[in-house]
C-alpha cells in the first residue's frame, strides 16, 4: 500500500505534482448517508478550481477531506502527493469554512495573532492589507462585528498562513458586492503572485466566471465534471433551434428545454452536429444551470444537508 | 527545496517540533504559540477561579484568627478550670461553636462542590464550545499540530485548578486540624460526609478529576449547555460510586466487644468511621445493625456486639488510595480525550 501511494509521487518534481488528487474517494456520515461518494478527479498545482453543486451535494465535505479535519470512508485523498495529515502538510494548507467561526471574545488584532503563533509562515504584511482594507480596527471584537466583516478576518488569517493550498467554502457569501469584488481581487492577486492553488466552492455562479480556470461539478456527492474549464467548455455546445425540426444527436444532451416551438439543448460533445440547429459554445453559467437542473442519470441517495461538525 | 517525498537528510536538517516549509521565512515556534493561545482562551476562566478561591482562603484564615482568639480568651479567664465557667465563658464558646457551624455546614459543603463545579462550568465547556462553534477547525486548520494545542489548552487551566485546589485544600485541613479536630468544642471526625472530601491529597484529585470528566463530556456531546449538565451529573455520580467503594480502599478493622447497650450496640474509638455493626447471638451468628430492626427482640438479648471500623490511623491511607486511583481515572480520561481529538473528526 505504502509502496503504491509514494513511489509515483515520488517521481514527479514538486512544483509538478497535482495539487489535489482522489481516487475513489468517499464519506459517509451515518449508515447509509453517502456525502460523497466514488469520486476521482485531480486539481493541478497553481489552478483555481470552482466547486460548484447544488446546496448538500458534498461540497462542504470534499473541502473538509482535503482541509484533513476528517477521515475519508472510502478511497484516498493526496494533497501534495501526501495521503496523510503531516505538520508540514498541515502548513501548506489553509481552510476557510462556510461558517467563518471565530472566537467572539478576541479581537482583530488577538486573531492575527491567533495565525502568528499557530504558524511558522506566517505574513503580517497580506493579512494586516486585508484588514485594513475594511477598516476594521485591531481592538474591535470579533463579537461586534458583521457578518461580513467576520469574513474578511477569516480570510486574513487564510491569506497569512501563505499556504500553497487556500480552500475556501462558500467565501463570499455574506459579503457586500464591492467587499466581494475586492477581496475576489486580493484572492486572484496572491495566487498569481505566489502560484497558490485556490478550491473555492460557491453556489453564487457570477462569483466564479472569468475567476475560476478549473472546475469541480459535484452532483449528489458524485463528480458529475471535473477538468479543465476551457476544455470543458470546448466540449460542450449550446443548441437552439425549431421544436419539430431534426432530432438531437442520441446519447449527448445534458439537458433540453423546449420553449413554444424553440427547444434548448445542452449538448456534451465538441463535434459539429448536422440539422437546423444554431450552435454556441456555453457561458459558465450557461453550462452549470443546464447541469444543476439535470439530476443524474442513475439514482443516487442524496445526503440531505452540507457536511455538518 | 523538498517536500514530503524526500527523506533523508532533509528530515535531518528540519526542525523536529516544527512544520519547516522549506527556505520559508520565519521559524517555527516552540510551546510558545500554542500557550499564548491557550492562555488567552482561559483567561476568563481563570479570573473566575482565583477570585472565589482568594476569598475562600481570606474566610478561612479569618475563621482561624477568630477561634484562636476566642480560645485564648477563654484560656485566659479560665473556663478551662473546674467551677470558673461563667456567663464570660458561655459567650465565648458560643461564639466558637457559630465558627464551626459555619465551617462544618457552609465551608465543607462548598469545597465538596469544587470538582462538580469545576467539571460542569470549566471542563464541560471547554472543548464542547469549540466543537458548537467550529472554532475547533480554525485551530486545527493551522500549522500546528492538533494534539499540541490540546496539550497547552488542557494544561493551563489545569495547573491553575491543581495550585488553587492545593491551596484550598491545604487551608481546609490546617483549619480542621487546628480549630476543629482538637478543638474542645468541637466534634468533628475526618470520615465525617463533608469532612472527608475537603482533607488531604483527594480534593486536588478531586478538583483535576472532575475538570478532566467534564472535558471529556464536552467533547462527546458537542453542545456547550447539554455539556454543563451532563459534566455535573457525572461528577456527582463519580462522587456516590466513590463513597461505595472508599471502605474498601483499606482492609476493615474488625472487633467484638461485650455488647453495650447503653451506646446502642457497638463502641468505636474516637475519630473512627463505622462501617458496619451490628450483635453476635449466643450461638454465634452475626446480625447486622439493619437486620436487627426486624427482630429486635433477639438483638436486645445478645451477648456481644460486632463491628467493621477505620481507625483514624487509616485515614491517610485511605486518601492516598483515593488520590491515586482519581489521578490514574484522570490520566485515562485525558488520554481519551487526545485519542478523540483526531479520530472521532471534526
Amino acid at each position: 500500500m505504502a509502496d503504491t501511494t509514494s513511489v509515483p509521487g515520488a517521481a514527479i518534481p514538486a512544483e509538478d505534482r497535482p495539487a489535489v488528487e482522489a481516487v475513489g474517494l468517499g464519506k459517509r456520515y451515518r449508515r447509509d448517508l453517502w456525502a460523497l461518494h466514488d469520486c476521482t478527479f485531480t486539481v493541478p498545482a497553481g489552478r483555481i478550481c470552482g466547486v460548484v453543486g447544488a446546496n448538500g451535494a458534498g461540497k462542504s465535505t470534499l473541502l473538509t477531506l482535503a482541509a484533513r479535519l476528517i477521515e475519508p470512508t472510502e478511497g484516498e485523498l493526496r494533497v501534495f502527493g501526501e495521503a496523510l495529515s503531516t505538520p508540514e502538510s498541515r502548513a501548506r494548507v489553509a481552510y476557510v469554512t462556510q461558517e467563518k467561526p471565530l472566537y467572539p471574545s478576541f479581537t482583530v488584532a488577538e486573531t492575527l495573532r491567533v495565525g502568528r503563533e499557530l504558524n511558522p509562515g506566517w505574513d503580517e504584511e497580506t493579512a494586516q492589507r486585508v484588514i485594513d482594507m475594511g477598516e476594521l480596527p485591531g481592538r474591535a471584537r470579533i463579537g461586534a462585528l458583521s457578518g461580513g466583516q467576520r469574513t474578511r478576518v477569516a480570510l486574513a488569517l487564510a491569506l497569512g498562513k501563505r499556504a500553497e493550498l487556500l480552500l475556501l467554502d462558500e467565501p463570499m457569501s455574506d459579503l457586500d458586492p464591492l467587499a466581494r469584488h475586492e477581496l475576489m481581487g486580493v484572492l486572484m492577486a496572491e495566487a498569481a503572485e505566489r502560484g497558490t492553488t485556490i478550491l473555492v466552492s460557491s453556489h453564487i455562479l457570477p462569483e466564479l466566471d472569468g475567476v475560476i480556470d478549473h472546475l469541480l461539478l459535484v452532483q449528489a456527492g458524485r463528480i458529475r465534471l471535473a477538468g479543465d474549464l476551457e476544455e470543458i467548455l470546448d466540449g460542450h455546445q449550446l443548441l437552439t433551434g425549431v421544436a419539430d425540426g431534426a432530432e438531437l444527436p442520441a446519447g449527448t444532451a445534458v439537458e433540453r428545454r423546449v420553449r413554444g416551438r424553440q427547444v434548448t439543448a445542452l449538448l456534451h460533445t465538441g463535434e459539429p452536429v448536422d440539422g437546423p440547429w444554431e450552435s454556441t459554445r456555453p457561458s459558465l453559467e450557461e453550462l452549470l444551470l443546464a447541469y444543476l437542473r439535470t439530476p443524474l442519470p442513475t439514482a443516487v441517495t442524496a445526503p440531505d444537508r452540507e457536511a455538518v461538525a | 527545496m523538498s517536500t514530503s517525498a524526500l527523506t533523508g537528510p532533509s528530515a535531518e536538517v528540519r526542525p523536529a517540533h516544527g512544520p519547516g516549509r522549506g527556505p520559508s521565512r520565519g521559524t517555527s515556534r516552540g510551546p510558545g504559540g500554542v500557550l499564548w493561545l491557550a492562555w488567552r482562551q482561559s483567561r476568563v476562566a481563570v479570573r473566575t477561579m482565583v477570585i472565589p478561591a482568594l476569598l475562600a482562603a481570606l474566610v478561612l484564615i479569618t475563621m482561624h484568627v477568630l477561634i484562636q482568639d476566642r480560645v485564648e480568651t477563654m484560656r485566659r479567664i479560665g473556663c478551662l478550670e473546674t467551677g470558673v465557667w461563667d456567663l464570660t465563658c458561655q459567650v465565648q464558646s458560643g461564639r466558637i461553636g457559630m465558627l464551626s457551624w459555619m465551617f462544618m455546614n457552609i465551608v465543607q459543603p462548598a469545597v465538596t462542590a469544587v470538582p462538580v463545579l469545576l467539571g460542569m462550568f470549566l471542563g464541560g465547556p471547554l472543548l464542547a464550545q469549540e466543537y458548537e462553534s467550529g472554532t475547533l477547525r480554525v485551530v486545527l486548520a493551522q500549522s500546528v499540530a492538533p494534539h499540541r494545542w490540546l496539550a497547552a489548552r488542557l494544561a493551563v487551566p489545569g495547573a491553575v485548578v491543581l495550585l488553587l485546589s492545593a491551596v484550598l485544600s491545604a487551608l481546609t485541613s490546617w483549619v480542621w486540624r487546628s480549630d476543629m479536630v482538637r478543638g474542645t468544642w468541637s466534634f468533628d471526625p475526618p470520615f465525617q460526609g463533608f469532612t472527608y472530601p475537603v482533607l488531604g491529597t483527594v480534593p486536588v484529585a478531586w478538583a483535576l478529576f472532575g475538570t478532566a470528566l467534564g472535558v471529556l463530556v464536552g467533547q462527546l456531546v458537542r453542545r456547550t449547555v447539554i455539556a454543563v449538565l451532563v459534566s455535573g451529573a457525572a461528577v456527582v455520580l463519580a462522587h456516590a460510586v466513590m463513597l461505595a467503594v472508599r471502605p474498601f480502599f483499606w482492609p476493615l478493622v474488625e472487633e467484638e466487644q461485650g455488647y453495650n447497650n447503653r451506646l446502642g450496640g457497638f463502641a468505636q474509638p474516637t475519630n473512627a468511621w463505622l462501617v458496619e455493626h451490628g450483635v453476635v447471638l449466643a450461638d454465634g451468628t452475626r446480625l447486622t445493625n439493619a437486620e436487627c430492626a426486624i427482630s429486635s427482640d433477639v438483638c436486645a438479648a445478645a451477648p456481644t456486639s460486632w463491628g467493621q471500623y477505620h481507625p483514624v490511623s487509616h485515614f491517610v491511607p485511605i486518601q492516598l488510595v483515593e488520590t491515586g486511583l482519581l489521578l490514574v481515572l484522570t490520566a485515562l480520561v485525558v488520554t481519551t480525550v487526545f485519542r478523540r481529538l483526531t479520530r472521532a473528526g471534526v
